[in-house]
């Protein structure tokens, strides 16, 4: 089954310098693809389009059936989980654990007794837990990035999107994030991972894809 | 029609100044038209005015509530209208309308001081003479203006790949977002600001009295004639109303 079905796809943000062109596509929900090219290329964008941060695309973008740019942003949220590269750019709230329990609550509802220990799993498994309730402003770069890959751990049943999800990670913390990704492709899961280093992913990745030249190539 | 920046800045003061002057309805709409012409003609771009009307979009509904508030109880003047305790009166109605119209000049006027460099801001003080640690730190207010838009836009983004959108949020709970988005907010700010002084300070800000600069922002003959139009264009103002 497919996760995303792209045709025809051009974008540019200035009307003027096309980042990508024609670009026709399919992702497949229950596969690990890795996306490269060099810097600047588009690698971002590209993921800003799939999750629905950019919406003035020319061509289609479908997740599951259904036209990108007609979906909200819940519906959108419902099935997919995009990790950006920057790391304060995952976090809203002041410390992980009020973060973490936004995933949930979303200002919404109220969080159950049960999360909050789900949510205690998600930090213990990036080794967080003496951090819950540390300011984001006292914590490292390296710290807050293992936040938003916790905030991963509550969304296992979604498509992930993750953009250079490992820089600055020693690699204990790498080979956790790995078994996670083994794991969750045993169950049906797939991702999107944008990452100079594919020798780490190597051994779970199904598709390798490259930007070069304004079009999405396939590698391998 | 490109500008030196000392000239936009004459032009903005004077204008808002006039505008926090006068208390009268024909001023306001005035100089209200003739920043909007300003605003099309002064290095126009479509988005500057994108940004400005998606601004004045945002600000339009509290803009009109204060406007609302300010017709319905500032009681002074000729009664118009009254039905119990609500009075339409001339002074309230003459204040919801002319600040409500101050506050959109304001916005207007301002956009002609958008996406002008850090730089020129440091260049257009130093021919004013103004000191330079003082122009410095007004060039790094403004500059970081847009900085913090940015981080706020990018919590906002934040927020929406959770699934949760500002706009649909009831409005109890869309404060509640809001203050927990402001919050790290202004911290990483603050703490963005003292990686900057720390930056400032290893390359021995200030270690010599006089800097130099890489090019000088020079008036032009239209400069001139701008600014001796606004500056007679004011002094008229005062002195007629």
């Amino acid at each position: 089954m497919k996760i995303y079905n792209i045709q025809n796809l051009s974008f540019s943000y200035d009307e003027k310098c096309l980042i990508f062109e024609n670009i026709n596509l399919q992702l497949d929900t229950n596969k690990i693809t890795l996306l490269n090219g060099i810097n600047g290329s588009g690698k971002t964008t590209f993921c800003r389009l799939l999750s629905g941060l950019e919406k003035k695309y020319k061509g289609r973008i479908s997740l599951g059936y259904r036209e990108l740019s007609k979906l909200s942003s819940a519906e959108i949220s419902d099935k997919i989980v995009y990790l950006k590269q920057e790391s304060f750019a995952n976090i809203i709230a002041a410390t992980p654990s009020e973060d973490i329990a936004i995933w949930k609550h979303k200002f919404q509802n109220k969080i159950s007794h049960e999360f909050e220990k789900e949510q205690l799993e998600a930090l213990k498994e990036y080794n967080l837990e003496q951090f819950k309730d540390q300011p984001f402003w006292e914590m490292s770069g390296g710290q807050i990035k293992r936040v938003g890959l916790a905030g991963l751990l509550l969304n296992m049943d979604k498509y992930w999107i993750l953009d250079e999800p490992v820089t600055g990670l020693e690699n204990a913390l790498i080979d956790i994030l790995i078994n996670i990704l083994q794991k969750r492709k045993t169950e049906g899961k797939g991702a999107l991972i944008i990452s100079h280093r594919f020798e780490k992913f190597e051994q779970i990745v199904d598709n390798w894809l490259k930007i070069k030249d304004k079009k999405i190539i396939d590698i391998k | 029609m490109k500008l030196n920046l000392r000239t936009i800045l004459i032009i903005v003061i004077m204008i808002t100044s006039l505008s926090v002057i006068y208390q009268n309805i024909v001023v306001q709409i005035g100089l209200l038209i003739i920043s909007i012409f300003l605003l099309l003609i002064v290095q126009p771009s479509k988005h500057k005015l994108f940004r400005i009307l998606h601004r004045l979009k945002n600000i339009a509904k509290i803009i009109l509530t204060l406007m609302i508030f300010q017709v319905l109880f500032r009681r002074a003047g000729e009664i118009y209208w009254q039905w119990g305790i609500i009075q339409i009166t001339s002074v309230g109605l003459n204040y919801g309308l002319v600040s409500s119209l101050r506050f959109f000049l304001i916005i207007i006027i301002a956009g002609l001081l958008f996406d002008i460099p850090y730089y020129d801001y440091l260049l257009a003080f130093h021919k004013w003479k103004i000191p330079y640690e003082i122009s410095f730190l007004v060039a790094s207010v403004i500059h970081f203006i847009p900085i913090f838009a940015q981080k706020f836009q990018r919590s906002n983004e934040a927020l929406l790949l959770r699934g949760i959108d500002l706009k649909k949020l009831p409005i109890i709970k869309r404060f509640r977002a809001y203050l927990t988005l402001l919050f790290p907010i202004l911290a990483g700010a603050i703490s963005q600001v003292r990686y900057r002084a720390i930056s400032l300070e290893l390359r021995a800000f200030r270690l010599y009295n006089e800097r130099t600069f890489l090019y000088e922002a020079k008036l032009r003959w239209f400069d001139y004639v701008i600014q001796v139009f606004i500056f007679t264009f004011f002094l008229l103002v005062l002195i007629t109303l």
